[in-house]
């Protein structure tokens, strides 16, 4: 199951053009003092994202599509990724990711693509929505180098058992039946989150941790309090496989 | 899963193997195996999508319910409270149709004959069938309150059933006027919704309240002691509504005698409460077709086998929702569309020999009381031998934070949303 990461991959660009964008910008390498710390800062902020999404060409999708090189992308763009109905539709009239209109998504993701599957309430304040901009324009490899390092597993991670599990998609099914009178099949996300689509070992981290408690949240806590390692590997296949 | 579990599923696997061997019989005999379903809300809508979204076309789904469109009662107190337009809390049955290949009838089933196995509609025609579910919802025990009556309905709304009922509450809750008062008369149990009536005094406090009518008053008058999610309503109405709400337990009003609607009375035992505006939610049984059609024997509810929601007095027909005794299950769309996806993996067991897993069960219930304050109860259930039974439950707690609550509230919308796609594609 840890396949899933190269699976899907980054289709939008292939490898040479990734390292051709680099040399561009380090060759504009041009930042002043005040744009290196927004840099700093985004980077910093960025921890919001990446839950979702990866930052590295090479480590392709993840719960979101990956981030590299957004700015000036048409929006829905990532082969290989399941975009919800309505990012297909804002795509077909146009959306392309400009500053402008990445601060609006991120002020508020489900005003700009209504029934979006991505689950992220919104960034109030002005400034933290700037510094992810200033950051998102301006990655470089040190920075989703540094992050893959610390990103990775410290001892025995939460879930291990299910991971290892080949889930069985009939049972997910039958079992997603409980799941789906509030997580949509569609994907789309009107108050609860969006879970299809989401690599598996993501979704079992993520319902392991509402069993445990590091994340607390009574619905999914009682949800997830009689479901075992078979139960939780089945659905995660079951729901991966779901608006793909 | 646990040892138990797992040797069940690994039983229930084998024991496919068998019933499919076997199921062909049911197959030669007629070109294709009939489930019916009577009532298309809640329940009845979600049995006959999922029986009919599962089995691929392999068998012949039909749902009778008389209207063309339903309105849930889930989320009709937000309508009242001006959160929702009624359009929003209205459905078509048209995706049923086009989507799923289920027929629909519109007409009112009048009476089942469980030998000849076949259902009698309101035309005279009748639709056999092979397994039944039924889920009507409940009738209103209008006497139970003495003076009131289905006229008396058209005066003093119950809106406990959403349709005109609840075009007529909010109409008559539109026109209060400053200094006046609403009397609710709140129902026994068991009844639908159990936080509903509280839910709906927090949004008619809202109007109020947002009109500038702080003057005008809501008197609860209470069969009960005490009342689901009590100390999170009173501690709401208390922040935002105060000296607006009253409510009143047998203890204080020492039982309701009776009401006149024409002169905007009940009385209880206390006293006499006058309202501009009468609220009387009645006790409540199983709709008729199940107490009629002798499967509820002589209860209110119809009893069923916790395992598969299948009546206990005929293996041919599952009860679910509001019409079924579900043990500790509350009598709400939550638990109504839950147990319509058991019954429906049953009806699918018997009438094809497709896998059945062990039944889950869950509920949660949320309550709107103030703008972005939303509470919230659940439960899961697990069947046993004796009823569907309760194995672990949470509610929302007094004191919380305006974030918690607001983010209860968004979740209640994200529910709706995702609950109305499960019952009507
Ligand atoms: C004010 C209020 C608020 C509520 N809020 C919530 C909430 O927030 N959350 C929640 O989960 N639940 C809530 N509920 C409860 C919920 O509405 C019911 O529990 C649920 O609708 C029950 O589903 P059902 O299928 O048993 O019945 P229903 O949904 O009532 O459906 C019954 C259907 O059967 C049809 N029918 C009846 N008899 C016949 C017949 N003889 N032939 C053909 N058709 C027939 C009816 O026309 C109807 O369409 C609320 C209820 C009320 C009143
Ligand atoms: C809970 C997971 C999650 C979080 C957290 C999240 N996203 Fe997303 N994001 C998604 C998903 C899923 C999509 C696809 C949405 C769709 O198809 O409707 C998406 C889409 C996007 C897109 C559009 C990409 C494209 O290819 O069109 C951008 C831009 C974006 N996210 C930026 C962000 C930023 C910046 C943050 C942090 C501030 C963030 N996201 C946080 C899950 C998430
Ligand atoms: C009663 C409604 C409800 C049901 C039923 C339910 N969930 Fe959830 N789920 C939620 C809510 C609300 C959240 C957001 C919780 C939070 O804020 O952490 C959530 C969160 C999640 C998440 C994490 C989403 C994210 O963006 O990180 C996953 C995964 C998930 N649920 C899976 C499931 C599965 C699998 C089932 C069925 C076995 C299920 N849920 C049943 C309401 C529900």
């Amino acid at each position: 199951m840890h396949a899933f990461r190269s699976i899907g991959g980054f289709a939008l660009m292939g490898r040479t053009a990734a390292l051709a964008v680099f040399a561009v910008l380090f060759v504009c390498a041009d930042v002043r003092a005040s744009d290196e710390e927004a840099h700093v800062r985004g980077r910093e902020l960025f921890s919001k994202c990446e839950r979702c999404h990866e930052l590295n060409p090479e480590r392709g999708n993840r719960i979101g599509p990956n981030l590299f090189n957004v700015i000036g992308r048409p929006a829905a763009s990532v082969e290989g990724f399941g975009y919800s109905q309505g990012m297909r539709d804002v795509a077909s009239g146009g959306l392309v990711w400009t500053r402008e209109n990445l601060d609006r998504f991120l002020t508020d993701p489900r005003s700009v693509v209504r029934r979006t599957s991505m689950s992220f309430r919104g960034l109030d304040d002005d400034g933290e929505r700037a510094d992810i901009i200033a950051f998102l324009s301006t990655v470089k490899p040190d920075d989703f180098a540094a992050r893959s390092d610390a990103d990775g597993p410290a001892g025995a991670e939460i879930g291990a058992a299910a991971m290892s599990m080949q889930g069985d998609t009939a049972y997910g099914e039958y079992l997603s039946t409980e799941c789906v009178t509030c997580h949509q099949t569609s994907g789309a996300d009107e108050g609860i989150p969006a879970i299809v689509g989401w690599p598996e070992e993501d979704f079992i981290r993520a319902l392991f941790e509402y069993k445990s408690n590091v994340r607390n949240h009574p619905v999914m806590k009682l949800i997830t309090s009689n479901l075992g390692d078979e139960e939780i590997a089945s659905l995660a296949a079951y729901f991966s496989q779901l608006g793909q | 899963m646990n040892g138990l579990t797992r040797r069940r599923f690994a039983q229930l696997t084998l024991g496919t193997a068998v019933t499919t061997l076997a199921a062909p019989h049911i197959l030669r005999a007629q070109a294709k195996p009939r489930a019916v379903v009577i009532g298309g809300g809640a329940g009845g809508a979600t049995a006959a999508r999922y029986i009919a979204k599962d089995s691929e076309g392999a068998i012949d789904v039909t749902l009778i319910e008389p209207n063309k469109t339903f309105t849930t009662c889930f989320f009709s107190n937000l309508y009242l409270g001006g959160f929702r337009t009624f359009d929003s809390i209205t459905h078509s049955y048209s995706r049923l149709e086009s989507g799923y290949g289920i027929k629909i009838v519109h007409q009112m089933a009048t009476a089942i004959d469980r030998d000849a196995k076949e259902v009698m509609l309101a035309d005279g025609s009748k639709v056999p069938y092979d397994r039944l579910v039924v889920s009507p919802g409940i009738d209103l025990i209008y006497d139970s309150v003495p003076g009131y009556s289905q006229e008396a309905a058209q005066i003093a709304p119950h809106a406990w059933k959403a349709g005109p009922q609840t075009l007529l509450l909010k109409n008559k809750l539109d026109a209060v006027e400053n200094g006046q008062q609403i009397v609710m008369v709140a129902p026994p149990n068991p009844y639908r919704c159990p936080p509903g009536p509280y839910e709906r005094v927090s949004m008619m406090a809202h109007i109020l309240k947002s009109k500038g009518l702080t003057d005008a008053k809501i008197i609860v008058l209470d069969p009960k002691p005490k009342f689901s999610k009590q100390a999170l309503f009173q501690e709401g109405w208390m922040k935002y509504y105060p000296g607006m709400v009253e409510w009143f337990g047998p203890d204080v009003h020492g039982g309701i005698k009776g009401v006149d609607v024409a002169e905007g009375k009940v009385e209880t035992d206390l006293d006499i409460f006058e309202g501009a505006l009468l609220n009387i939610i009645p006790a409540q049984k199983a709709g008729a077709i199940v107490t009629d059609s002798g499967l509820a024997g002589d209860e209110k509810f119809c009893a069923i086998d916790p395992y598969t929601m299948r009546s206990r007095a005929d293996d041919n027909i599952y009860v679910i929702g509001d019409a079924s005794i579900a043990g500790d299950m509350p009598k709400s769309g939550f638990s109504a569309n839950s147990q319509a996806k058991v019954a429906a993996m049953s009806v699918r067991g018997d009438l094809m020999g497709s896998k059945v897993f062990p039944a889950r069960y869950s509920n949660t219930c949320w309550s709107l009381i103030e703008t972005d304050d939303g509470v919230k109860v659940g439960a899961q259930y697990q069947p046993t031998d004796e009823k569907i039974a309760s194995t672990s439950t949470f509610i929302s707690q007094t004191g919380e934070s305006e974030a918690v609550r607001k983010t209860t509230y968004e979740e209640s919308v994200g529910w709706y949303a995702g609950i109305t796609a499960d019952i009507f594609g």
